[in-house]
Parts: structure tokens; C-alpha cells; sequence
């Protein structure tokens, strides 16, 4: 019974505390915010471009062109020679009037140029899609080695260059992107572990005073517990809002085909996450703050 | 109540505050301790409180040793002693009787208790009508007033006071230690650091003398304070 009057009496503390320093809560709750904006901002940008850079290493795929007159050749052995390969993701076999159709397909208009022409004139193909996992130039190459052998491919084409390219670039952008990340996120948590330390600092008296008194440290710790809550869910609805604006902002602004970058691949879960990690930082940096002002 | 055996202080390893200081303290005696500025007068009380630890010697406060205590057990030993100090230590964002009360919401008590108790001490005190001021609107007297209504309220066994009347006229010096006197009579202990030469001549009580960190033999005691040689062995 009286250790829920002291919880109660503590949040009275907190309450009355919070109302005497109302300008720092506030400045503390925005910067909270700001910091939290930032990181999630980042975050969006990322995840999305690595999305859609991923999107690029989606499309690249080996084509494997078929003998002409291949004696024994069927499509159940090109079945089963094709699901032997390594890293193979899916396959799709491509026959002499589809390849036909597909070109008139990308000539759209101009498609006529083909007319009276027959499909005879085109290779009947195998497209392969190869695993996430198998994505880089070394593994390709060994698929590619494997499809060399079979007795009924007379051309593959893979696009070694830009395959090489893409991997390059992909690992760039994930050192750099990662890099970043973290110097960002050390910025932040030092901005907000400085901002709540002086939060701490300007009320060092107070907690002096009450040890003196005879509090004891949990006592006079639930009063910023409850603070380092409210900054941090105030934050974090502050950066979620932020969030929204830059995207109101931009949108309208940037051409079409760039909007991918600022929409929230999230949804309603960064409100959630920006509020939980807002609140683990406030009261986690309170309480550490603390911790040398109660020894004293 | 209290006891010191050969207690010595240095500050950051090497500053002497107090020398071999060896005393005893009856329970429900009312001691003063005086000498000049850096004596050694206010490092003695914090010993005695614990907010410091010896440096050597060991020391005794009712039945307990500081040195010994673990550090979560300190604030309970606190809520049975009260500190006037010197500069008050109220709290700048809480009112007069929020200040008070803190000594007993520590403690969980139930709040209509609380209330009453406050009350009661803020009226005792006579600063009830200043209940709900900031500490900072009120005169120095007034604020010493709640520092003495939050150090008795809590109705402590050992009332320590750290230079209470320093910031007081002569008028309000004496009526703050009739306040001592009258918890004393109750059977708290009091010890009352000053160097205020006419409270110690008007009290007739035990004077213990310090000076650049020991105990003075102090010539023309008081009646009822023990001689240095007695004071050594008790």
C-alpha cells in the first residue's frame, strides 16, 4: 500500500515537475523529434532506393539460345537440364512465335516492319532467373559454365558487364549507406543523450536535495522516468509528423518518377517504432544521467 | 547515540577538515559545536548525517556504522534524523508545503495524514499562511522556518542543525532555538553548529569546541557539559 502511494505521490512529482519546467520538456521533446525525423528519414530514403536498385539486379537474367535442328532435343530435357543448374530462381522457355511476338511488343508502332516475316528466323530461348543469393558476377558465371555444356545451347547472353556493374554498385551503396547510418544515428543518440543529460543537470539541486531529505534513488528516479516517457512519445510523434509534412511537401514537387524515395514503405509502423525507440532513449538517457547525480 | 573514535576527514585525499576527533553524544542531549570558520564545524555534521565518510577512525550513529551501511539502506537512515542546513536546500519548483511534506511522502504515508501533519507544523511554525508560496518569495527567516518544520516533521530521534540562526536577526535566532529546545524536551537529540557567541551563552548546554579540525579543551564549560578528559573516556 505505500509503495503505491509513493509511485502515486512520485507521479504527482512528475506532473508538478513537468509543469515547472514546461519550456525545457518541449524544446527537449522537439529536438527528440528532429533527431528521430532525421534517422527516419534516412531509413526511408534507403530501404527505398535499395529497393529499387534491387529491383534493377531483379530484371538481370541469363538467356540461353537453342540449337537449330538439335536432334533429341525436347522440352522436358531442356526442363530437366535447366532445373540441374545452380541457383536457378525460375525458367521459362521462350519459343520461336513468342520471341516473334515480343519483339513486335517493344517495336509497338513500328511493329509492322515484321509483317510477312515468320518466326523461323528467331532462336527458340530458355530464360533463366537466377536465386537473390546467386546475384553476383562469380556465381553467374558458374551457372552460365554449367549451361555451356548442355549439348542443345548454342548462345548465352547474360549481360556480364553490367551484371559485374551492379554488384559493384549495389556493395557501394550498402558500405556507404551503412556508414552513414551509423555516424547518423551516433549524432542522434549524442543529441538526444546530451539534451536529456542537461534536462538532468538543470535539476541537479532537486535531486541533491531529496536524497538529502531521505529519498530513496527509485523515488527520486520515477518522476524523469515518467518525464523521459513523455519526451520520448512526444518526440516520436513529433518525428512521425515531421515525416508526414516532408512528404506532403515534396510531393508535387520532384518529378513523378523520383516520389518512390519519400513514400513510407512502412506504413503506420514507423509511427509506432519512432515512439518506442523515442521513449527507450528518453528514459534510458534519463535514467543514465542520473546515475552520477544520485552517487554524488 | 553517537559515537567517534579517532574520526579524521581530509578532502581529495590530502585537505585535513577533521583531526583524530574522538567524542560522544548522549541520546537526548543538546549539544552545540562551535570555533571559528573552517573549523570543521559543518564536516562534523555531514559525518555524523553520512552525506561524507571518514577518511580514518570509526564512528557510531545510533548503532549503526556509516562505513558499513550499504548505500540503498542511507536514505532510510536519513528519514530518522533531521538537517537544518545552512542554506536551507528547499526545493525551487515545489511550494512551501509540498517542501515539507516531501519528508513524509518518501515514506508513503497516506495523504490526509500528511495533510494534517503539515498543516499542523506549518501553523506550529507560524508560516500556514504562506503554505502554497514559492520558498523563493519568502524572507530568510521564513524559508529557515521551513527547513525547521521539514527537519521536524519527520519526527526524528537525532536533529542536527548546521548555522540555523547565520541568516537570522537576533529576535528570530532565539525563537528558532526555542524550537530545538522544545523538540530536545521531547527527547530528540539536537546538535546545533554555530559560532553565534550570545546563543551559546544563553543556553546553558554542552559546548564542543573545534579548531582547525580537533577538539578544544574548552575553559568555563557550561554546568552540564563533561570535562575534555571525561568527554575522551565516555
Amino acid at each position: 500500500m505505500s509503495t503505491t502511494r509513493k509511485i502515486l505521490y512520485a507521479s504527482e512529482d512528475a506532473y508538478t515537475s513537468i509543469k515547472a519546467n514546461l519550456a525545457t520538456t518541449i524544446l527537449s521533446s522537439v529536438t527528440v523529434g528532429f533527431a528521430l525525423a532525421l534517422v527516419a528519414l534516412f531509413l526511408i530514403i534507403f530501404v527505398n532506393l535499395q529497393n529499387h536498385v534491387e529491383g534493377f539486379g531483379e530484371r538481370t537474367h541469363i538467356i540461353a539460345y537453342l540449337k537449330e535442328n538439335a536432334t533429341g532435343v525436347s522440352k522436358e530435357l531442356i526442363g530437366t537440364d535447366v532445373k540441374a543448374l545452380p541457383g536457378l530462381k525460375e525458367y521459362k522457355y521462350i519459343t520461336k512465335d513468342e520471341a516473334l511476338d515480343r519483339l513486335k511488343e517493344e517495336l509497338g508502332e513500328h511493329k509492322a516492319i515484321f509483317e510477312g516475316i515468320k518466326s523461323d528466323i528467331f532462336p527458340a530461348s530458355v530464360e533463366i532467373k537466377v536465386k537473390d543469393t546467386y546475384r553476383d558476377p562469380e556465381k553467374i558465371l558458374e551457372t552460365v559454365e554449367e549451361l555451356r555444356k548442355l549439348k542443345w545451347v548454342a548462345e548465352i547472353q547474360y549481360g556480364q558487364e553490367n551484371i559485374e556493374k551492379f554488384a559493384a554498385f549495389l556493395a557501394f551503396f550498402k558500405l556507404a549507406a551503412t556508414i552513414l547510418g551509423i555516424f547518423l544515428t551516433a549524432a542522434v543518440v549524442f543529441i538526444i543523450s546530451n539534451t536529456v543529460r542537461l534536462t538532468v543537470y538543470a535539476r541537479k539541486d532537486s535531486i541533491h536535495i531529496m536524497k538529502l531529505v531521505g529519498a530513496s534513488d527509485a523515488y527520486i528516479k520515477v518522476p524523469f522516468f515518467f518525464e523521459g516517457i513523455l519526451v520520448g512519445l512526444t518526440g516520436g510523434i513529433a518525428a512521425a509528423a515531421m515525416l508526414e509534412l516532408t512528404q506532403f511537401f515534396f510531393t508535387g514537387r520532384i518529378p513523378e518518377y523520383l516520389s518512390f524515395i519519400i513514400t513510407n514503405p512502412f506504413g503506420w509502423a514507423i509511427l509506432v517504432i519512432l515512439v518506442i525507440v523515442g521513449m527507450v532513449l528518453g528514459t534510458a538517457g534519463c535514467l543514465i544521467s542520473m546515475r552520477r547525480f544520485l552517487r554524488a | 547515540m553517537i559515537k567517534l573514535f579517532n574520526v579524521s576527514k581530509y578532502y581529495d585525499g590530502s585537505v585535513p577538515a577533521l583531526l583524530s576527533t574522538t567524542l560522544n553524544i548522549e541520546k537526548g542531549e543538546f549539544v552545540f559545536i562551535t570555533g571559528p570558520s573552517g573549523a570543521g564545524k559543518s564536516t562534523l555534521l555531514k559525518l555524523i548525517y553520512g552525506t561524507e565518510l571518514p577518511t580514518g577512525g570509526q564512528m557510531i550513529v545510533n548503532g549503526r556504522n556509516f562505513q558499513k551501511v550499504p548505500r540503498r539502506e542511507v536514505p532510510y537512515l536519513r528519514r530518522r534524523t533531521g538537517f537544518v542546513f545552512q542554506d536551507f536546500m528547499l526545493l525551487k519548483d515545489k511550494n512551501v508545503f509540498d517542501n515539507v511534506a516531501l519528508a513524509l511522502k518518501i515514506r508513503g504515508l497516506p495523504k490526509d495524514e500528511i495533510k494534517e501533519r503539515v498543516s499542523n507544523m506549518l501553523a506550529y511554525l507560524k508560516i500556514q499562511h504562506r503554505a502554497n508560496f514559492n520558498p523563493l518569495s519568502l524572507s530568510g527567516g521564513e524559508q529557515q522556518r521551513v527547513a525547521i518544520a521539514r527537519a521536524l516533521i519527520k519526527e526524528p530521534i537525532l536533529l542536527l542543525a548546521d548555522e540555523p540562526t547565520g541568516n537570522l536577526d537576533p529576535d528570530l535566532a532565539f525563537k528558532t532555538m526555542e524550537l530545538f529546545k522544545e523538540a530536545n524536551n521531547q527527547g530528540t537529540t539536537v546538535i546545533v553548529a554555530t559560532h553565534d557567541r550570545a546563543l551559546l551563552d544563553h543556553y546553558h548546554k554542552r559546548i564542543i569546541t573545534l579548531d582547525h579540525g580537533r577538539v578544544l579543551p574548552r575553559v568555563g564549560q557550561s554546568e552540564t557539559a563533561p570535562q575534555p578528559a571525561e568527554e575522551l573516556n565516555r
